[in-house]
């Protein structure tokens, strides 16, 4: 019973980091209308460069607001240079380009930092107890910070004005031009948003997840589905599918084969688009 | 095109077909091996294009058709000693029976173009989970044939006959894609693609052909994947469900054109020599051989930005400039 506790609560952790690429992910696609498929590559780029700096300063709080500047400023270096181009093209092309470029990156990443899968030194020997069970400082920080953005990405899209403007452009592009919203501009903040709570998410796990070449598109199709799920209009739907997904994980891991069971969360999605479609936590057909 | 002009065609296909039964004998071992490689990347890339091209639906599970098609051979030849004159029916089977599953999920209610991609891009992922755990391979990454001469096994000494199946693949894959082009059927498909309402409302079901497309398109997929594993004597998860080989499969077909049925094979053709080149260049090094693949990489990115409608469509313009292209 001890184990599932921590496992629920280990799995909750990654669930919030995933929570951030899902939301991340449908702020693109809603606002933009962008499949972005090197989404989770932020989050890679942002691990390695928590443990390369990690190393450098021997300080995780540097470290971290190291990684996450270099990690956005890659986000939207990404979109500034290709990505804001091909946006506004079928979504055809946009699947095609944004693979190519993930595998890119791969390669990419395996010139610049070698193909063993890079760990962070920091100390795994921090643990606090939760009513009963003892996990990583570490993940928990993940968690509770994790959830915090995720609030307050909920808060910036709902009551803001640019949260308004967003919501005007997912609803109707060309409405939301006629009434004076300048959709180029709102189109990349709402990138910079996401790019930043990636990067957030790859900070946050970097101190107990290696950083490998080919984590960054599992980890996209991992947010893609979370989306797909939940739907893409619902941050609290959102934030309750990726917790239990991560949870789902965490215990199948510890009790299957790691490849098996990191494959079975895909399995969700037949139920889902079988018997809702629209996603669990959709509102009413409009 | 008139009577004399469909002749020159004819006789000029029928001569590249005997110029390319000759290349086993005249060849050195390198370059028929090359030849065998890029026969099976048009057979793939035409087998692709019957889904992507023709009903418009970006499948990036073939990969893993491909993948499943090796795994059930392997498996039955190995593990059962089932000669592979079966194993690779048997695989095409499971392929098909698999991309039906998704499919049913999918087009039951119509999944958008980019969640049908993303859809299948996991199922791809859940394939290639299941295959690491595979029986077969005894908890390695790989699992070899016996390597002994044995016709009731499908493993020859005589390789040029490989070369020779192979090509026959592709011509009749080729042929059929080219009768697919002016049939009823073609004609359904590319409508469901160019507008699924408008289709239904004719009376042509999306959901059926959709499906039926996805379905041949992973047989035949899941075919050269068994031929492919037995050509090697050899199976390995991440070989044949690699994403690699999903991305080559993307690149050379819209680069050849897709949609068309020259346009996988010359793109194929391209990809597969211009891949043997880069992998000739001089580079040394465990991590400096991820050099290779990320130029074809690039290359896909600015052909997809640039050349919507591939070499085929390109000529096409330059031969009537006023001719819309595709769409």
């Amino acid at each position: 019973m001890d184990t599932i506790w921590r496992l629920t609560l280990e799995g909750t952790s990654v669930g919030a980091v995933y929570a951030l690429l899902a939301l991340g992910l449908g702020l693109v696609f809603g606002v933009l209308n962008f499949v972005n498929l090197v989404h989770g590559e932020i989050v890679v780029v942002a691990v390695y460069v928590t443990v390369v700096a990690f190393a450098a300063f021997d300080s995780y709080l540097l470290a971290g607001v190291v990684a996450f500047g270099a990690a956005t400023a890659f986000g939207m270096a990404m979109y500034a240079g290709g990505l804001r181009f091909v946006a506004r093209r079928s979504h055809f092309l946009q699947i095609v380009f944004t693979f190519a470029l993930v595998l890119v990156l791969q390669n990419a990443y395996l010139l610049v930092f070698g193909a063993e899968a890079r760990s962070s030194q920091l100390d795994r020997t921090a643990v606090v107890e939760l009513f009963g069970a003892r996990i990583l400082q570490a993940r928990l920080i993940a968690g509770v910070i994790g959830i915090a953005l995720v609030i307050a990405v909920a808060i910036l899209v709902a009551r803001t004005n640019f949260g308004r403007s967003l919501r005007a452009m997912a609803a109707n592009p060309f409405g939301a031009d006629v009434t004076g919203i300048n959709s180029r501009r709102t189109g990349a903040l709402a990138f910079l948003v996401a790019a930043a709570l990636a990067a957030a998410g790859g900070v946050l796990i970097a101190p107990f997840t290696p950083a490998e070449a080919h984590f960054g598109l599992e980890l996209t199709m991992r947010a893609f589905l979370i989306v797909i799920i939940a739907s893409a209009g619902s941050t609290g739907g959102i934030l309750a599918t990726a917790c239990a997904v991560g949870v789902i994980e965490a215990i199948g891991v510890s009790y299957l084969p790691q490849s098996i069971a990191t494959s079975v969360v895909y399995l969700a999605i037949i139920p889902v688009l079988l018997f809702r479609p629209r996603g669990l936590f959709a509102r009413r057909a409009t | 095109m008139n009577r004399t002009v469909r002749l020159g065609v004819g006789v000029a296909l029928l001569g590249g077909v005997i110029a390319l039964a000759l290349i086993p004998t005249t060849l050195k071992s390198v370059y028929v091996d090359l030849a065998f490689n890029t026969l099976l990347l048009v057979f793939l890339c035409s087998s692709w294009n019957l889904v992507a091209g023709f009903t418009g639906q970006l499948s990036l599970a073939h990969g893993a058709f491909y993948g499943i098609g090796a795994l059930v051979t392997t498996t039955v030849a190995i593990g059962w000693e089932i000669t592979p004159y079966l194993g690779m029916p048997l695989g095409a089977a499971v392929g098909a029976g698999y991309a039906a599953l998704i499919g049913y999920v999918a087009f039951r209610r119509s999944v958008a173009g980019l969640y049908f991609a993303v859809l299948t891009l996991a199922f791809g992922f859940l394939a290639l989970g299941f295959a690491r755990q595979a029986p077969v391979l005894n908890g390695t990454s790989g699992a070899f044939f016996p390597v002994t001469n044995d016709p009731g096994m499908f493993v020859l000494d005589r390789r040029e006959i490989y070369f020779y199946v192979m090509l026959g693949m592709v011509v009749a894959v080729v042929a059929f894609v080219a009768w697919l082009g002016r049939s009823r059927l073609g004609y359904r498909w590319k409508a469901v693609r160019g507008n699924e309402r408008a289709a239904e409302a004719v009376g042509i079901s999306p959901f059926r052909h959709k499906l039926g497309a996805l379905t041949l398109s992973a047989a035949l997929t899941a075919l050269a994947g068994g031929f492919n594993a037995v050509y090697l004597l050899y199976f390995s998860p991440d070989l044949h469900f690699g994403l690699a080989l999903q991305l080559q499969i993307l690149l050379a077909t819209l680069l050849g054109g897709i949609g068309t049925v020259w346009g996988p094979v010359l793109g194929a053709a391209f990809v597969s020599v211009l891949t043997f080149y880069l992998r000739q260049l001089p580079i040394e090094g465990p991590t400096l051989t991820a050099i290779p693949p990320m130029i074809t990489a690039a290359i896909i990115a600015v052909v997809a930005y640039f050349l919507t409608d591939g070499i085929v469509g390109g000529l096409r313009r330059l031969r009537r400039s006023r001719v819309p292209v595709r769409e």
